[in-house]
């Protein structure tokens, strides 16, 4: 699997000061330099389109639709979940976030609300500049009622996370509710045997949740073997590996591209591949005003790339790195044996024979000329069909050497049967013999 | 197939050696002299001279035949030498054209008793059985 992502969270449009606009505006010329070396699958926005409810307008949009553009990406293939400042508080949602809280069980209440519909009304009635935007801009629903939803497709699945339910006033991370049940309703969606890359993004991160509905998390995330988490809202980038979990999580966490005084830009760029998440960081350095990899966020990230082994893909991989070390050898052998009799004839009778090298004309020539018809092509035909079925085992960096060898027998075969010869016909690549190693 | 490494083009010593002698005791030659390293002059028995290009070339095409017609104001023969060697169509056709006869050394000590046409155009007895059986490729 080759996918390549982009993680962007809290804009805070409205917030429009000097550093915001410029970090914005080589956002756009970064994330095209990146496109052309590899370009991007998808786009992954973590909330916080809007600035302290004050919504949507044009700019967002635009914003957006060059983000995609530029990418040369459609609308589907861009993923958005509402952060705490896209909402707009209201006094009945207000009441009823207090109830919540001041509740003995603070998540079963909210679980409870959740299932009442006049409750789950009123929770949320916040959302909804936030569901029009969504919309307008993507032209479909946003399932609001589902709470969570899952959006499958054929090669990963996005789990979106409202961890906004009961956000309503500065402060309140670390008591934020996910609404557990919900979560369980739309992670039986995956199955426990789900096996495809599974991503879920949420505007906050772990941290924000309350206990007990971080270990919820964690642990419908282990079961239902979600592999990473894809968050905002602090402003400040990091990652961490919950292994706390029969299989470990990764978590990402991308700084805003807004500009405050405690807000360092950032956005993150992932690529997974054979099995391994390869995320790097991006900071803006306001100083001089471009985009730069983050190597400060932990001894992990050194060189500013952070290399984690999906575990599900790891436990494949191994096994068949086993599976594959075990046919290239079967194969091997199967070609050792047919280059070596093709040697033998060559060292035997063949034109640099020892007899080739004391007399001109021997009996020999005519074995040699007859042994390549009944022996040696044939036996390069099985070669380089042998090669060729298993092509999946050679590396990138030495698929050339198929080529050499094919025009190597092509010629060679030329010049023994038919009536087109020449002595410019490349010659045995000896490279051909290590081509699996 | 481990068909590789430098085929030296010029005849080896021990194959000029193995040339002198087989032409010299063919029944139609009189005298055959070294002109150059790689360029003999043959006198038959009749009086006639046949100037040859000897060569080792693995494959004589129609590229090596006019490199070598055009290092030499006249001759009559290109002969490459080792048995392991051969020659295409094209190249065989070029040095006809230009009235050469381009041989391996077995075809060559045919050729030698014959004058002209039928010279450059001297088929192996194996070779006149093949194109009896309409096989295309001689070579």
């Amino acid at each position: 699997m080759h996918l390549r992502f982009l993680h962007i969270s809290d804009i805070h449009f409205q917030v429009e000061n000097y550093q915001s606009r410029r970090m914005r505006m080589r956002l756009l010329t970064k994330i095209n330099e990146l496109n052309q070396v590899n370009p991007f699958n998808f786009v992954i926005l973590t909330g916080d389109l809007s600035h302290q409810g004050q919504g949507f307008n044009e700019n967002q949009m635009r914003f957006l639709k060059e983000i995609l553009r530029i990418l040369n990406l459609s609308e589907k293939q861009i993923y958005i979940i509402p952060g705490n400042h896209d909402i707009r508080r209201n006094g009945d949602r207000t009441d009823l976030i207090n109830e919540i809280v001041e509740s003995n069980n603070p998540s079963n209440t909210l679980d409870e609300y959740l299932e009442n519909e006049e409750n789950k009304s009123k929770i949320l009635s916040s959302f909804d500049s936030f569901s029009t935007f969504y919309f307008d801009f993507l032209t479909k629903e946003y399932p609001l009622n589902d709470i969570h939803f899952l959006l499958e497709t054929e090669n990963y699945n996005i789990v979106h996370l409202n961890t906004c339910l009961i956000a309503n006033r500065a402060g309140e991370e670390g008591a934020l509710l996910i609404g557990k049940n919900k979560l369980l309703d739309c992670l039986s969606n995956l199955g426990v045997d789900n096996n495809k890359l599974s991503i879920a993004i949420g505007h906050h991160t772990l941290e924000c949740m309350a206990d007990s509905d971080k270990n919820a998390m964690l642990s419908l995330f282990d079961d239902f073997n979600i592999d990473l988490y894809l968050s905002g809202h602090v402003h400040r980038a990091g990652y961490n590996i919950e292994a706390n979990q029969y299989n470990n999580l990764l978590n990402i966490v991308s700084a805003g591209v807004h500009s405050d005084e405690y807000a360092l830009g950032g956005f993150g760029d992932f690529l997974i591949q054979d099995g391994v998440a390869r995320v790097s960081q991006y900071i803006w350095n306001s100083e001089h005003e471009y985009w730069t990899l983050n190597n400060t966020l932990g001894r992990k990230m050194e060189n500013g790339v952070l290399e984690y082994p999906i575990p599900k893909f790891s436990i494949n991989n191994n096994r068949s790195e086993d599976e594959i070390n075990n046919k290239k050898d079967k194969i091997k052998k199967e070609l050792s044996e047919l280059f070596s009799e093709n040697e033998r004839i060559f060292k035997q009778y063949g034109p640099f024979s020892i007899t080739a090298q004391h007399t001109p004309v021997s009996e020999f020539a005519y074995m040699w000329k007859e042994k390549c018809i009944t022996d040696i092509i044939p036996n390069n035909k099985k070669i380089l069909e042998i090669l060729e079925s298993n092509k999946e085992l050679i590396s990138d960096d030495k698929l050339f050497i198929l080529c050499l060898y094919k025009n190597h027998i092509e010629g060679f075969e030329m010049n023994h049967i038919s009536k087109y010869k020449s002595s410019n016909v490349p010659i045995f690549p000896e490279e051909i013999l290590t081509i699996l190693d | 197939m481990p068909e590789g490494g430098r085929y030296e083009k010029r005849p080896r010593p021990e194959s000029i050696q193995y040339f002198l002698g087989a032409i010299g005791r063919h029944n139609k030659v009189r005298k055959i002299e070294q002109v150059e390293e790689q360029l003999f002059k043959i006198t038959k028995t009749n009086g006639r001279k046949v100037l040859v290009h000897l060569t080792n070339i693995y494959t004589v095409s129609e590229a090596e035949v006019i490199e070598i017609m055009s290092s030499h104001n006249h001759i009559d023969a290109i002969v490459t030498i080792s048995t392991w060697n051969s020659y295409s169509v094209s190249g065989k056709d070029v040095a006809k054209a230009n009235k050469i006869g381009l041989f391996l050394i077995d075809e060559f000590m045919g050729a030698l008793n014959f004058e002209g046409n039928q010279f450059i155009n001297y088929l192996t007895p194996y070779q006149r059985e093949q194109l009896k059986k309409g096989k295309r490729s001689l070579f």
